[in-house]
C-alpha cells in the first residue's frame, strides 16, 4: 500500500493499520502532522442531533407498523438509482446484442443456403483438385460427346450416373424402404419433406432426373405403390414423396443447378451455329473519325475539322 | 446492561416494543443525522431525510423481505437505507454527479488536482475550530470526498466498511479521505490568509 495511505490508516487507528512506514523522509512525516491537524479539526466538531420531533413520529410509525399499518407514501428500500440504471443498462446492451448476433447468424443462413451443401450432396464422382468452374467445363465437354453418341441423350445421362442413380424403380423402391422406412409412407406434404429431408442419405439427391422418369412410369402403370425421390429447390436436401402427384410437382420442384439438359442442349445448339456462320465476325473493327474517308459531297455530315475551314 | 442492536430488532419485531426501537434510533441518531447533515446542509431537509430513512427501514422490517438478516450489523444495513435517501435527493436536485470508479480509483477529482503548496496554519488553528468556516470548507469538498469523510467522523465507519458502503475499493476510500484532508486544510488556510489580509486592510 502506499506510504501516504498507510499514514491515514495509522491516523485513524484502522485494525490493520501498522505503524508509520518505515525509512519514512520528511515528507511523509510532514504529511501527517498535517493531516493530524485536519483531524483534530474535525474531532472537535459539534454532533448534530435530529428534532426530536422527528424521533417520535419514526417511533409512532414503528408502533403503527407493529400494529399492521405500514407507514404509506414511503418509497421502499432499493438499490441506489446509479446501480438500477446500470443494470438496466447492461441488460438492454445484452440484449440488443444478442438480437444483432440471432439476426446476423439467421441472415448469414439465407446468403448461404444450400449451393455448398448442395453440392456436396450431388457430387458423387471422386474428389479432384480442379477448380468448379474447370469441373464444369470438363462435365459439360463429356456430356456433349456422349450426347452426339447416343441417340437419347437423356437416356445416356441417366445411364451414366452412379451409385443408387443406377438402379431400377424396384430397386430403388426396396433400398429407399430399407433405409428409411419411417418416410416410406409420407404422402408428399411439404411439412413432412422439410424433415424427411434431413434423414435421407445424401447420394440420393441425384436420383431427381430418375425420379421425375419413375414419375412418369407410374402414372401410365405403377402409381400407388411407387416412390419417388427427389431434389426441392427450397429446402437444401433431399425428400421423399409419395407417388401421387409426384409427377405433377416434379417440374416445378427441380433444382436449377441439375438441369444440364437443358445447359447441354443450349451449348450444343450454339455449337451448331456457330460452325454454320464461321465466316461472320460480331461487329466491324473501330475506326477513328479522322480515318474515315472524307467526301465532296456538301450534304455530307461528316467533316475533318480542317477540311471544314477549307471547303468555307 | 447494554442490549445489543440486534436484540432490539428482535424485541421490536417479536414483541412490538416500539421503547427497544425508540432506543435504537437514538442511540444512531448522531451517526445518522450527522452524515444527513453534512450531505444535504440543511437541518429540514437532514431531518426530513432522517424520518425517511426510518420508514424505510420499518416498512423493510415488517415486510421480512428486508436485506437485514438479523446477523450483520444494524447500523451499517440503516447507513446503506440513509446514503441511498441522501443521494436520490442529491440527485434530483442535481447535486450529485455519478462518477466512474474506474476513473476515480485513486479518489482524484477537482480539488485533488489543485496544487497544495499552502503555508502553515498553526497561527490560524482558533479560525479553524469555529465550526462554521469549517462546515463552509466540507460542503465544498467534492461529493465523494465529502462522503468518505462523513461516514468517517459523523459515522465512525472504518476505511473498509466506508469501501463496501460506497462500492469501491479500500484503497479508493483511503485516498479521498486524504484529498479530503488535504485539501480541507489548504482551504482552511485560504479562508484564513484572506481574513488577516481584510484585517490589517481595515
Amino acid at each position: 500500500m502506499d506510504k501516504r495511505l498507510q499514514i491515514l490508516e495509522r491516523l485513524y487507528g484502522e485494525p490493520d493499520s501498522e505503524g508509520l512506514p518505515e525509512g519514512d523522509d520528511d515528507d511523509v512525516r510532514r504529511e501527517y502532522q498535517a493531516l493530524s491537524q485536519v483531524k483534530l479539526w474535525l474531532d472537535h466538531r459539534k454532533r448534530e442531533r435530529p428534532e426530536p420531533a422527528t424521533i417520535d413520529r419514526v417511533v409512532e410509525a414503528a408502533a403503527a407498523a407493529s400494529r399492521g399499518k405500514l407507514p404509506t407514501g414511503v418509497r421502499a428500500d432499493r438499490s441506489p438509482l446509479r446501480l438500477l440504471r446500470t443494470t438496466q443498462l447492461r441488460v438492454a446492451v445484452a440484449a440488443a446484442v444478442s438480437v444483432v448476433i440471432v439476426g446476423v447468424g439467421l441472415w448469414r443462413m439465407e446468403l448461404l443456403p444450400g449451393p455448398d451443401r448442395s453440392e456436396q450432396l450431388v457430387t458423387t464422382a471422386p474428389f479432384s483438385e480442379e477448380a468448379p468452374a474447370e469441373r464444369e467445363e470438363k462435365a459439360l465437354a463429356n456430356a456433349a460427346r456422349e450426347d452426339a453418341d447416343a441417340p437419347d441423350q437423356t437416356e445416356v445421362l441417366v445411364d451414366g450416373r452412379t451409385g443408387i442413380a443406377g438402379v431400377g424403380s424396384d430397386e430403388l423402391r426396396a433400398r429407399s424402404d430399407d433405409e428409411v422406412p419411417e418416410l416410406a409412407e409420407v404422402t408428399g406434404e411439404r411439412a413432412a419433406r422439410k424433415s424427411a429431408a434431413t434423414t435421407m442419405p445424401s447420394a440420393m439427391i441425384e436420383l431427381d432426373h430418375i425420379a421425375a422418369n419413375e414419375g412418369v412410369e407410374t402414372q401410365n402403370g405403377r402409381r400407388d405403390s411407387a416412390l419417388m425421390i427427389m431434389g426441392d429447390k427450397n429446402v437444401p436436401g433431399v425428400a421423399l414423396l409419395g407417388a401421387a402427384g409426384a409427377a405433377a410437382e416434379s417440374e416445378s420442384s427441380l433444382p436449377a443447378w441439375d438441369e444440364m439438359d437443358d445447359v447441354i442442349r443450349l451449348r450444343q445448339r450454339l455449337g451448331q451455329l456457330q460452325s454454320r456462320q464461321a465466316n461472320l465476325a460480331w461487329d466491324k473493327p473501330v475506326v477513328p473519325l479522322e480515318m474515315m474517308p472524307t467526301q465532296s459531297d456538301p450534304q455530307s455530315r461528316i467533316h475533318q475539322a480542317g477540311a471544314r475551314e477549307k471547303n468555307r | 446492561m447494554h442490549p445489543s442492536d440486534e436484540s432490539l430488532v428482535a424485541a421490536y419485531l417479536e414483541n412490538n416494543d416500539e421503547r427497544a426501537f425508540r432506543l435504537l434510533v437514538e442511540r444512531h441518531q448522531e451517526r445518522v443525522f450527522g452524515y444527513l447533515m453534512g450531505m444535504v446542509r440543511d437541518r429540514d431537509v437532514a431531518n426530513d431525510l432522517f424520518q425517511e430513512t426510518y420508514l424505510r427501514v420499518i416498512s423493510a422490517l415488517q415486510k421480512r423481505r428486508a436485506s437485514y438478516d438479523h446477523q450483520g450489523k444494524w447500523l451499517g444495513w440503516v447507513m446503506r437505507i440513509a446514503r441511498n435517501a441522501a443521494l436520490d435527493h442529491l440527485r434530483a436536485r442535481k447535486k450529485w454527479t455519478d462518477v466512474d470508479a474506474s476513473s476515480d480509483e485513486e479518489g482524484t477529482s477537482y480539488w485533488d488536482r489543485l496544487p497544495d503548496g499552502s503555508p502553515a496554519v498553526d497561527e490560524s488553528l482558533h479560525r479553524a475550530e469555529q465550526g462554521e468556516l469549517l462546515e463552509e470548507c466540507i460542503e465544498k469538498l467534492s461529493p465523494e470526498q465529502r462522503e468518505v469523510l462523513l461516514l468517517r467522523h459523523e459515522a465512525d465507519f472504518t476505511f473498509r466498511e466506508i469501501a463496501q458502503l460506497t462500492d469501491c475499493s479500500i484503497n479508493t476510500a483511503l485516498g479521498r479521505m486524504r484529498y479530503a484532508l488535504l485539501n480541507l486544510r489548504r482551504m482552511m488556510s485560504e479562508s484564513d490568509t484572506s481574513s488577516i489580509a481584510r484585517m490589517n486592510s481595515a
